[in-house]
Parts: structure tokens; C-alpha cells; sequence
């Protein structure tokens, strides 16, 4: 499948820069359990991908995104911005950083950032789909393409007696 | 006895495996890559040949090892096989970027092609070093405008990048030394050689049968030893780089001499490490010596008066009559033996985990007097790694380069699929045993497809 192009994706753009975003990386182990991680350091890459730092070489996120990498599983990461907007992003990892000078700029930010941090890697993640995962727009969505999928209370609108269903 | 069952292949990998031969990336403005151009730069001086019939392709052991790699398994490949640079793939490198000079432990390689490769799943490449010819055709290394390729013939199978270099390559010492002959460096490591030549080429037929340091050694015209001075000056000007280094690494020819034998040897690594660990002020580091097999006593003061952290002997071949063949120095100055022995007593005084020992993993093929049978060697080696297991030490492997200068040119290399299998089992026992790998990770050393594996 062909890598999308964030920089296409302005509500994801912004997203991705707001630090205040949720951002969650998904992946499966090799026994189908799920894995999730909260990596506040994703953001877009130059080539309009994702890319993160893993401060825990051993963790098993890392783990998991190499053994994604080398058998071309597929990863997904969730965003929830603060106004509620959401964005569901699956794709690939790409290539992991671990030596050179892009790996030392991250390295510099990451112990400027905290002190106590090291860096392990720098994930690069190409993107295959997005979907808006936003609350709002799915609940429209579905009441169009799935009208008969509704609680009957919500459709009163009169007593038998004439008068109006206060609602 | 290691359990090795016959590989089977899985109906349902073969299409994802299938898929990791194909170009995973398309090179944009792909007509530009050629890898029947000429190249200009080979490490090898095999330009023509094709596997033999009975070995597996790297595309067929795919398909009967779907969960070993495809990376690691082509990096093993490239290592068997050697790589040569088109002249797009050597006008695409920049020494002011990339490591093009190193100084190994017996010459300096000064040209202007990369040191070697990584891969984009951080998996290294080692590719220095001249291969004999053993028929076998090498890969290639393309670059099509944007990116780096390596390829085998026409099939472009992953993309690379050269190894950049670190900071203080270029600098020199205050005696105008540049530092990357004193020090050299790994992605993820600094290597220091402080004797370059090996007492057991000072006597005819007892120099280890793989390698090339007596050929190379004289050619180079290198100084033995290495000032002492000069290397403090340069590891503290290294080690400033931050997010560079994670290991400092010691190793070296033998040294017999001494009021014991070994000990001139034991005494140059220890004045080294001993001004290394000062500039941690005295503390322990994360460190490996590899050194001729100390005893008990001189390991002892490795630890104690050092920061050293981690302890290697490397035995070469896990096998007493082929030890004896191969390695005639080391057997009649230690003994296998006593050479396990030695490594036993290390992990009394290092800690479990933080001794191994090293294979050039394949020798035991050598022939005339090496096993006959690639599925023998196999079972004879795992087996003897388990023991060695059992006794607090861990082992490693690396794949076995037939390099032009060694008693060894003549010969050939065993099949990819003895290298695969080996891994895995080295792999699995390090498992069973619970040796974490940090000393010899992918990351610090990067030479052992075994390690590779324990990433995941």
C-alpha cells in the first residue's frame, strides 16, 4: 500500500504539534495480545510520517515495533486531541534510528527534556491509512448509513394522549 | 544433545516471505540503478560465481525459516558472500558524514568506501576486509540518486546506509596523531586495539588458521603497540559525543611473555583500563575486554582494579581436535580445556552474564580434517555451547569471512542455512540459560547474527 502523506492531513498536522494530544501506539504480540503505549514524542516526519523516540531500549514496545519491522505488521496509533477531535492512523514502521546524527539530535532533546533520560531509538512509522475517529463525526455517520440502529425512546415524539414527549 | 528438527516450511508465511525478497521500496527514478555496472571498489576478489546447487537460496530459506529475519538473514549472506560499491554507490559517499578510514588490530583502510552498512532496522553490516575467492558471487551496493541499495544482481532486497562517523575521527592528539588510528569506532562503540600484531605468529604454524593479522601486519608497516597517552586523550575526546557511545571495547593480539605467561598482555590492558576508569572517576563502565584466556588470578585484577564490566575469551571452535588444528597457539599455550576452565573461573569473579566466549562460527567445516557434515558440525557445536552454558558462559558467533592472507583462503564457506540454523541455536540457548545479551548486543558489537536475534 502506498505511504500517505501527512502534510496532506491539516487536523492531523495539528494534532500531531499539540503537545496536549493523547498519542497512542498500538501493537499486537505474538500470542494476538493487544499492546498499547502512550508516546508523547510522536510527531510528523520530514517525509510526512510519524516518527518517536523509545527511551526504553528493552521495553517491549520497542520489541514489538522491530519484530512489526522485520515481519511487515502492521501498527496503529490513536490521537485525541483536547476539543475531542480524534484520528486513527495505521501503517508501518519504516526504519529505526539508533546511531548518527539524526539519532543525536533526538538524543540532545530527549536529556534536555529530562536529565534522567537516555534514548534507545527513533522509530519512523510510514502511514497507510486515516480515519477521523472524532466522537461527533462517527455518530453522524452512523445515523446515516445505519438509520434503523437507534433506541425507540429517542424517536418519541408524542403521549397517546396528543401531548409532546418532553425530552 | 540440541533438539534440531528439520525446518518446515509454513503454508502461511510463504506469501508475507515472499513479499521480503521483492524491493519493499521502490527507488524513486529506479531506471538510474544498475547493478551490473561496473564496480569500482570490491571487498572481495570473487566477481563471478553462483551458489552451488545443494545450498538454499536466501529466497528458499525465507520460505522455511518464517520466523528467523529476512535482515539478519541477509546480512549473514552479505558476510558469506562480500559486497562490492557501484561508482554511483562510492560518488554517494561523503567522508565528511560517513566512516571511510578505520584502524582495525592489523591495518588502517584509508580508501573513500564506507566502512560498512546498516540496515533500516539498526542491524550492522561489517563488510572491511578482503574476501578469497570461494566462488561465490557477491552483492552489490547501488545508489539510485536518493537512496542507498543492496542488491543481488537485479534484485534490489533492502535499502542501506553507510555508517557515519563520529566526532573525534578526524581530530588529533596533542602529538598530532589523528585520533581514528588510535581509536576506532562502531555504530554504537569505540574499539581499542593497544597491541596490533599476535605472538603466536612469531612461530611458524602456530598463528590461528583464519587469520589474516600476520599477512596484513607487515603489509600495513604498523606500529605494535599503540601510546598509551594518546589513547586516554583520544576515548576522553570521544566519549564527549553525546548519544555516540555505549561501550568501550579492548581487544588485541596475544602477548605470551611475562614473569607468567600472559602477563605483559594482562599488564597493557590494565594500565589502559585503568586511565579509562579514572575518567569515570574509578567506577565501574560498560566495557569488554576480549584477551587471550587469563587465569584466575590475572582476571581477578581485570576486575578489581579496573571499571572493566564484561569478560571474552574467544575460543574459536567448539571442538578439542579442531581446536588443535586451528588454533595451534592457543592450544599448546592453554589447552581447550583449559582454555574452558579459564573461562569458568572468569564468571566466579565477573558475574554470570558477563563472561562469553566467541566462535568463528563455520570453521569447524574447514576441511581436510573439519566435519564432513554441515547437520554434525551443527550438533557438535550446540552441543558443546550447552555445556559451556551450563558452566556460567555464554556463547556468540560470528560468521566465518575466508579472507585473502589466511592459511584458510582455499577453503569454503558453509551454506547460509548452517549460519541460520546456528543463530537460532545459539540464540534458543542463550534462552534457556537466561544470559541477558547486553554485552554483546546488536548495538556494541553488531557482529553476531545470534544477537541480533535476541532483539525481539
Amino acid at each position: 500500500m502506498t505511504a500517505i502523506d501527512l502534510r496532506q492531513y491539516p487536523f492531523v498536522t495539528a494534532a500531531l504539534n499539540d503537545p496536549l494530544t493523547v498519542k497512542v501506539l498500538g501493537l499486537v504480540t505474538p500470542t494476538g495480545e493487544p499492546h498499547l503505549a502512550v508516546k508523547s514524542s510522536l510527531k510528523m516526519s520530514d517525509s510526512g510520517g510519524l516518527k518517536y523516540d523509545e527511551i526504553i531500549e528493552t521495553s517491549r514496545t520497542n520489541s514489538l515495533m522491530l519484530r512489526a519491522l522485520w515481519f511487515f505488521e502492521k501498527v496503529a496509533v490513536s490521537l485525541i486531541t483536547t476539543d475531542g477531535l480524534g484520528w486513527l492512523l495505521k501503517g508501518r514502521p519504516e526504519r529505526v534510528v539508533i546511531s548518527g546524527q539524526e539519532f543525536r539530535r533526538h538524543y540532545e532533546i530527549a536529556r534536555s527534556n529530562n536529565p534522567q533520560h537516555g534514548l534507545g531509538a527513533v522509530w519512523f512509522i510510514e502511514i497507510e491509512t486515516v480515519t477521523e475517529t472524532t466522537l461527533e463525526k462517527r455518530r453522524q455517520e452512523e445515523e446515516e448509513s445505519h438509520p434503523l440502529l437507534i433506541h425507540l425512546d429517542r424517536l418519541l415524539v408524542n403521549r397517546p394522549d396528543g401531548q409532546v414527549v418532553k425530552k | 544433545m540440541v533438539n534440531m528438527p528439520k525446518p518446515k516450511k509454513s503454508p502461511t508465511s510463504a506469501p508475507v516471505m515472499a513479499a521480503t525478497i521483492e524491493p519493499k521500496v521502490s527507488p524513486k527514478n529506479s531506471t538510474t540503478i544498475s547493478p551490473s555496472r561496473a564496480p569500482t571498489i570490491s571487498n572481495t576478489r570473487a566477481h563471478k560465481g553462483e551458489l552451488p546447487e545443494t545450498q538454499k537460496s536466501l529466497r528458499e530459506l525465507t520460505e522455511l525459516y518464517p520466523d528467523f529475519p529476512f535482515k539478519v538473514m541477509l546480512k549473514i549472506d552479505v558476510q558469506r558472500r562480500g559486497v562490492i560499491y557501484t561508482k554511483a554507490a562510492l560518488e554517494a559517499v561523503d567522508p565528511n558524514i560517513h566512516m571511510t578510514t578505520v584502524s582495525s588490530d592489523y591495518y588502517d583502510k584509508e580508501d573513500l568506501s564506507p566502512v560498512s552498512l546498516i540496515m533500516d532496522d539498526g542491524t550492522s553490516i561489517f563488510t572491511e576486509g578482503f574476501l578469497a575467492d570461494t566462488g561465490l558471487a557477491p552483492y552489490t551496493v547501488d545508489f539510485d540518486g536518493h537512496n542507498r541499495y543492496l542488491c543481488d544482481g537485479d534484485q534490489i532486497l533492502a535499502k542501506v546506509w553507510y555508517w557515519e562517523k563520529p566526532d573525534y575521527y578526524f581530530k588529533k592528539t596533542s602529538r598530532g596523531t589523528p585520533m581514528w588510528k588510535l581509536v576506532s569506532a562502531r555504530p554504537q562503540r569505540l574499539t581499542i586495539h593497544p597491541y596490533q600484531f599476535c605472538d603466536f605468529w612469531k612461530k611458524a604454524g602456530c598463528g590461528c588458521k583464519f587469520c589474516v593479522m600476520a599477512a596484513n601486519f607487515t603489509s600495513s608497516r604498523k606500529e605494535a603497540t599503540v601510546a598509551l597517552d594518546e589513547i586516554l586523550e583520544t576515548v576522553y575526546e570521544a566519549v564527549l559525543e553525546p548519544g555516540r557511545n555505549q561501550s568501550i571495547f579492548l581487544t588485541g593480539g596475544t602477548i605470551i611473555s611475562g614473569a607468567r605467561p600472559l602477563d605483559d598482555e594482562l599488564e597493557l590492558y590494565l594500565t589502559i583500563l585503568k586511565g579509562i576508569s579514572n575518567l569515570f572517576g574509578g567506577r565501574k563502565f560498560p566495557s569488554q575486554l576480549i584477551s587471550t584466556a587469563f587465569s584466575l588470578d590475572q582476571v581477578k585484577r581485570l576486575y578489581y582494579e579496573t571499571g572493566l564490566t564484561t569478560y571474552t575469551a574467544d575460543i574459536e571452535v567448539l571442538n578439542q581436535r579442531l581446536f588443535d588444528w586451528i588454533c595451534p597457539g592457543k592450544s599448546q599455550l592453554i589447552g581447550y580445556e583449559e582454555w574452558k576452565n579459564r573461562l569458568e573461573a572468569a564468571v566466579s569473579v565477573f558475574g554470570r552474564g558477563n563472561v562469553n566466549t566467541g566462535l568463528v562460527a563455520g570453521v569447524e567445516l574447514a576441511q581436510p580434517k573439519g566435519f564432513k557434515s554441515e547437520y554434525d558440525a551443527l550438533e557438535a557445536t550446540l552441543s558443546e555451547a550447552r555445556k559451556l552454558c551450563q558452566r556460567g558462559v555464554w556463547v556468540v558467533g560470528c560468521v566465518w569471512r575466508i579472507l585473502t592472507g589466511s592459511v584458510f583462503f582455499r577453503q569454503k564457506p558453509p551454506s547460509l542455512e548452517y549460519y541460520v540454523r546456528l543463530a537460532k541455536g545459539l540464540d534458543s540457548l542463550r534462552r534457556e540459560y537466561d544470559f541477558l545479551p547486553d554485552q554483546d548486543n546488536y548495538r556494541r558489537c553488531g557482529n553476531h547474527p545470534d544477537t541480533d536475534l535476541a532483539r525481539i
